[in-house]
């Protein structure tokens, strides 16, 4: 197998388990059930939840223009 | 019209200016036309630049659902549909999937249909023919719940004076966008979405701005939800509401950058730096839409408790109605956010029903005759689509007034649109993908999605499967299928990749 394709492979697998880890955060399964404290009006889950979104738009919103840097 | 919507002679002009702009704008794309050719008519010749691109994107993905369907769950789920701007983000996940290579080719053999790109990568007729079947179906669905919405809009506004709102709305702006998209084409649809996607984004930085004025900062309501005893609405999402995060993330992100039209913008982007900016700008966009339509069916359940069922859909017009009655400010702010509805809500329909009408022109039409009509015939066959698809859909969106909450509509074009998956996102990167399993795939795939949304299952419970929506359950055998069949078949049998 050359060289790039597996360099290219390797990235696409880092990137998969990138967004698979910021999934598996963005869902607040690990939060307990019954807390009700809030900060500023919003759910302390949800503004925990809002980061790890926050985390992968600008994740994606790179590799985006990265690719717009190396197109064309 | 003063019967209709509560507005005075300034806000109802305003609203007119805005709604004739868009007629002049339909005449200009006319004008501007270079020949009249299905690429020309569809996709607006050369392709567009950063700003048209990106704003296009932004007003077709975001539609009146998005304002009035999302408030409408929020009110219904509280923060638990913060999943919304997950999904929202999804889709450009995705997208970048396969949307760069997809550009290259659509450049290369000046595709004008989704269905182009398939019978160029697998040669079968029958695989484009069923995608594009597929494709109408869920369009169909989308442009009537965008339909629905416009009647919504009208009669939330108006309230309970007239029960003409609501068919007059879905009829008078049904009928404006059919002018100027069967004017102007893409181009026309394109630069009023220049237009609708600016107001838009205003519009939803406007109904912050007055929630806050009207009712105080959100930790006030969040405190009377709690005093009310709604803490159902402030906890996190118990065991299954969580399956329907993980659910709805996927559901949305791979159906979501599936949309026919979408993918029509993203042939019709001028280059691929272009289209790849204009999706790093698209993944910050949640943030300052559907997390503020978050915060008002939050402001919604604090303060208009007591809506159910396909009458929590109008949770955003009431909202208006309480604001516009409080000041002039809010009565101008209300007008401008008017204006920003109809926007989110044409900006969409005008989209689909260009793309249903070319795909059924050229994919369903033209593409099966053995002598294909001149270009020119074909452009005028699929205007006159439009009228028809327009007309059908208007008159179902009237029949269906009271029957179908917003997000259920929206899951079942999901359910449909994930089968075409493999096809595109698969099918672009992995030479091994062959025709015949890919289309066994496809179908089986919609077969087991429609059928467990739609049977008497005991073990389906508001259309889903413990918490997962069914096309995710029919996307999952229709990749096994797809794969598994591929692998089977001759190794030899390799596709070449796009150059």
């Amino acid at each position: 197998m050359p060289m790039n394709v597996k360099s290219t492979t390797g990235r696409r697998l880092v990137i998969a388990s990138v967004y698979l880890i910021l999934l598996v955060l963005a869902i607040p399964w690990y939060w307990p059930a019954n807390d009700n404290r809030v900060v500023s009006g919003v759910p302390l889950w949800a503004l925990t939840s809002l980061a790890v979104l926050t985390v992968t738009a600008a994740v994606t919103a790179g590799l985006c223009l990265r690719d717009a840097g190396r197109d064309d | 019209m003063t019967e209709l919507l509560p507005f005075g002679p300034g806000a109802l002009a305003f609203v007119g200016v805005y709604l004739l702009s868009l007629l002049a704008i339909g005449y200009a794309g006319r004008q501007a036309r270079r020949d009249d050719s299905l690429s020309d008519f569809y996709l607006a010749g050369s392709g567009f630049g950063l700003v048209v691109l990106f704003l296009t994107l932004y007003a077709t993905q975001y539609s009146g659902n998005a304002l009035f369907g999302f408030v409408g769950a929020a009110y219904r789920s509280g923060f638990g549909w913060l999943v919304s701007a997950h999904f929202m983000v999804a889709i450009i996940v995705f997208y970048r999937l396969y949307a760069a290579p997809l550009r290259r080719l659509a450049a290369t053999h000046r595709f004008v249909t989704p269905a182009d790109y398939l019978m160029h990568r697998y040669g079968s007729r029958t695989l484009a023919t069923v995608a594009s079947l597929i494709m109408i179906l869920a369009l169909s669905n989308y442009l009537l719940a965008q339909l629905m919405t416009m009647g919504r809009v009208f009669e939330g506004l108006a309230g309970p004076l007239t029960g003409l709102a609501y068919p007059v709305g879905v009829a008078a702006l049904a009928a404006i966008m059919l002018v100027y998209g069967t004017l102007g084409g893409m181009r026309a649809v394109a630069w009023t979405d220049v237009i609708q996607g600016s107001v838009l984004f205003v519009g939803f930085i406007a109904v912050l701005i007055m929630l806050t004025l009207e009712f105080g900062p959100l930790s006030a309501a969040t405190d009377r939800l709690l005093d009310a005893g709604n803490e159902h609405l402030i906890r996190r999402p118990d065991g299954p509401s969580l399956r329907l995060w993980l659910s709805y993330i996927l559901l949305v992100g791979i159906g979501g950058a599936l949309y026919p039209q979408a993918i029509q913008r993203i042939y019709a982007a001028r280059s691929a730096r272009t289209l790849s900016q204009s999706f790093a700008l698209m993944a910050f966009m949640p943030f300052v839409t559907v997390v503020i339509t978050l915060i008002a069916g939050i402001y919604a359940a604090a303060y208009l408790p007591g809506l159910s069922g396909p009458e929590s859909d109008q949770a955003m017009a009431r909202l208006l109605r309480v604001v516009q009655a409080g000041s002039t400010f809010g009565y101008a702010l209300v007008a401008l956010l008017f204006a920003a509805l109809l926007a989110a809500l044409m900006s969409t329909a005008d989209s689909a029903m260009l793309s249903i009408s070319s795909m059924v022109t050229k994919d369903l039409y033209a593409e099966n005759r053995t002598q294909r009509p001149p270009e020119r015939v074909l452009t005028r066959l699929g205007k006159r689509c439009s009228l028809v698809v327009i007309v059908a859909l208007t008159v179902l969106a009237i029949a269906l007034r009271d029957h179908a909450s917003l997000v259920a509509l929206i899951d079942r074009k999901f359910d449909v649109l994930v089968q075409l998956a493999p096809a595109f996102m698969l099918g672009i990167h992995w030479t091994r993908l062959r025709a015949g399993p890919v289309l066994a795939g496809m179908v089986i795939g919609l077969v087991i999605a429609l059928a467990l949304a739609f049977g008497p299952w005991p073990f389906v419970v508001s259309g889903r499967v413990a918490g997962i929506h069914p096309g995710l359950i029919g996307l999952a055998i229709n990749a096994a299928v797809a794969i598994g069949g591929s692998l089977l078949g001759d190794p030899q049998r390799r596709l070449p990749l796009p150059a």
